[in-house]
């Protein structure tokens, strides 16, 4: 479980000011929930995930994971997926895939083995032995979250993930992201600026926006499991939470929309 | 010509032709590579026969001997015990003043990538000590280590040392935050950092610093010799010159060129033992 307790974070800028990124943001993540974080750009999204992964402090309030603050970064019983797939270049795809085992110390023959069930899980077998630079973003993708789910973490965060790839990829990807999710129960907080892929996925979506950042409301996707990924967008149930969630984002994209004319 | 022109038009007209067009382009390519080749040929002939034809006619030959002259100085050269002397010095202090330039430049650049407070407090410091014309403190070197190979030793590590240097420490800065902070979360401690990610990040920059310093090496040795020594390949040529020898300053300087080709063959192999992976990823 993962708690965000009325949490503000403030940066300097370079001319000695303080601006707010996030203001009093509150809201909970159950266990083996799928939650989404939707909002536009620069509403501190990304922030809120390096607060919850401990690479930055907040500045009021607390981030509780599992019953503990967190204060450092978190190393146990998390993965993180990135924009950027963030593989090793040197490194093949079955060696990427293994390097959280290694860390953890797994000998070294039951390492090839689950890193290669993944590899299988992701579909990624027959590029075992290829090198990142060689492989399409897609497949990079792939090859990261195979990366995250060999370790198997309770926990994932998801910054993203699917942001630089086409379209129809990434419609794949969030079908094998899902049926991967399907069979092993976790923990996940996606962060995304899409509206469909936030429905599409998540148990809940938590809309945020404005500078400083704040969530506007936390709303349940009750659409049934399995869901069908390259169908949805066509179903009532579909459009008709797709228009609720924009009502919350609409006032924000007027203000924008002044902001940018000005 | 008429097979090419079909080949052409069919694959013009549908593109499922894939099995030709790749034969023709490889065959393209190797004409090419012909091509260049035959060009690379003739400009260095016609180099070597004009100043052939120059020397003793337009120029006298004492000044810029002949291609013939040097080739027979330069074979009876190399048959000589001296010049092998003067070679095996000029490599020692070659490989010496190279490794400690090395070692240091890529030690300090380490340091100075890992520990802010450092880099802010030296590396002003270290760009001012750059800028000394190194060739300037030759004197100095000689004075502090005396005739031997150290004073050459000690300039060409100089040399080396900054190239390396600069190389490494903008290699730190450049290793993505990001790629360390995810090996963080997943468990990674400081050691295992270090080994997977900072030092296989560094070897590119590394490899960039060793090629370049090759030739610097060697600057910094003959500048060295040509200062003050009694032997070596720099002092051969600073006596050849004084005796106006001049087949025997280009036999010297051939022999300093064959000394860095070996040198970057010796590294470039290294690199591509090392950096391989850089090529697959290139060659997509």
């Amino acid at each position: 479980m993962l708690e965000f307790r009325n949490v503000t974070k403030r940066f300097e800028t370079p001319g000695g000011q303080e601006v707010n990124v996030l203001q009093d943001v509150s809201f909970t993540i159950e266990d083996d929930e799928f939650c989404v974080v939707v909002g536009p750009s620069g509403c501190g999204k990304s922030t809120l995930l390096n607060l919850a992964l401990g690479l930055i402090p907040a500045s009021v309030g607390e981030v509780i994971h599992n019953g503990k603050t967190v204060n450092s970064i978190v190393s146990s019983d998390v993965g993180y997926i990135t924009q950027d797939a963030n593989l090793l270049p040197w490194s093949t795809v079955l060696e990427n895939i293994m390097s959280p085992l290694e860390i953890r110390g797994v000998p070294k023959n039951e390492r090839r083995e689950k890193a290669m069930e993944w590899a299988v899980a992701v579909g990624l077998e027959k590029f075992v032995d290829f090198y990142p630079g060689q492989l399409s973003g897609g497949m990079q993708k792939r090859c990261s979250i195979a990366r995250t789910m060999v370790y198997d973490p309770a926990m994932i965060y998801m910054d993203e993930p699917f942001g630089p790839l086409d379209a129809i990829t990434r419609t794949i990807l969030q079908e094998t992201l899902l049926n991967l999710w399907q069979s092993k129960r976790k923990t996940i907080l996606f962060i995304t600026h899409d509206l469909v892929e936030a429905i599409a996925l998540g148990d809940t979506v938590v809309v945020m926006h404005g500078q400083p950042g704040m969530v506007k409301t936390r709303i349940p996707i009750p659409l049934s499991r399995p869901r069908e990924i390259r169908h949805l967008a066509a179903s009532s149930e579909f459009v008709e939470l797709h228009t609720k969630i924009w009502s919350y984002l609409e006032p924000a994209a007027n203000q924008q929309e002044e902001n940018e004319l000005i | 010509m008429s097979t090419q022109m079909q080949q052409r038009s069919s694959t013009a007209l549908d593109g499922e032709v894939i099995a030709p067009k790749t034969s023709t382009r490889s065959q393209r390519d190797r004409k090419w590579r012909i091509k260049v080749t035959i060009g690379q040929v003739t400009a260095i002939v016609l180099i070597l026969a004009i100043w052939q034809l120059v020397s003793g006619r337009l120029i006298a030959t004492f000044l810029i001997s002949s291609p013939t002259g040097v080739a027979k100085d330069f074979v009876d050269l190399i048959q000589t015990k001296t010049m092998w002397q003067d070679i095996l010095t000029t490599s020692q202090e070659l490989v010496l003043g190279y490794g400690i330039g090395v070692i240091f430049g890529i030690a300090v650049g380490v340091l100075m990538g890992s520990v802010k407070f450092l880099s802010d407090v030296f590396e002003p410091i270290i760009a001012g000590i750059n800028g000394i014309p190194k060739i300037a403190l030759a004197p100095l070197f000689l004075l502090w280590f005396g005739l031997g190979i150290w004073s050459k030793v000690a300039q060409a590590s100089m040399i080396v040392f900054f190239v390396m240097y600069y190389n490494v420490y903008m290699g730190m800065l450049s290793i993505s935050p990001m790629l360390v902070k995810l090996f963080q979360v997943m468990g990674a401690k400081r050691g295992y950092v270090a080994r997977k990610v900072v030092l296989p990040s560094l070897s590119v920059p590394i490899f960039a610093g060793l090629k370049a310093s090759v030739p610097f090496a060697m600057i910094g040795v003959i500048v060295g010799e040509f200062i003050a020594a009694d032997r070596g390949v720099g002092y051969f040529v600073l006596q050849a010159t004084q005796q106006f020898d001049s087949a025997g300053l280009f036999s010297g300087i051939l022999v300093m060129v064959a000394m860095v080709l070996i040198g970057m063959g010796i590294v470039g192999f290294a690199q591509k033992r090392v950096l391989y992976w850089q090529k697959v990823g290139n060659g997509r």
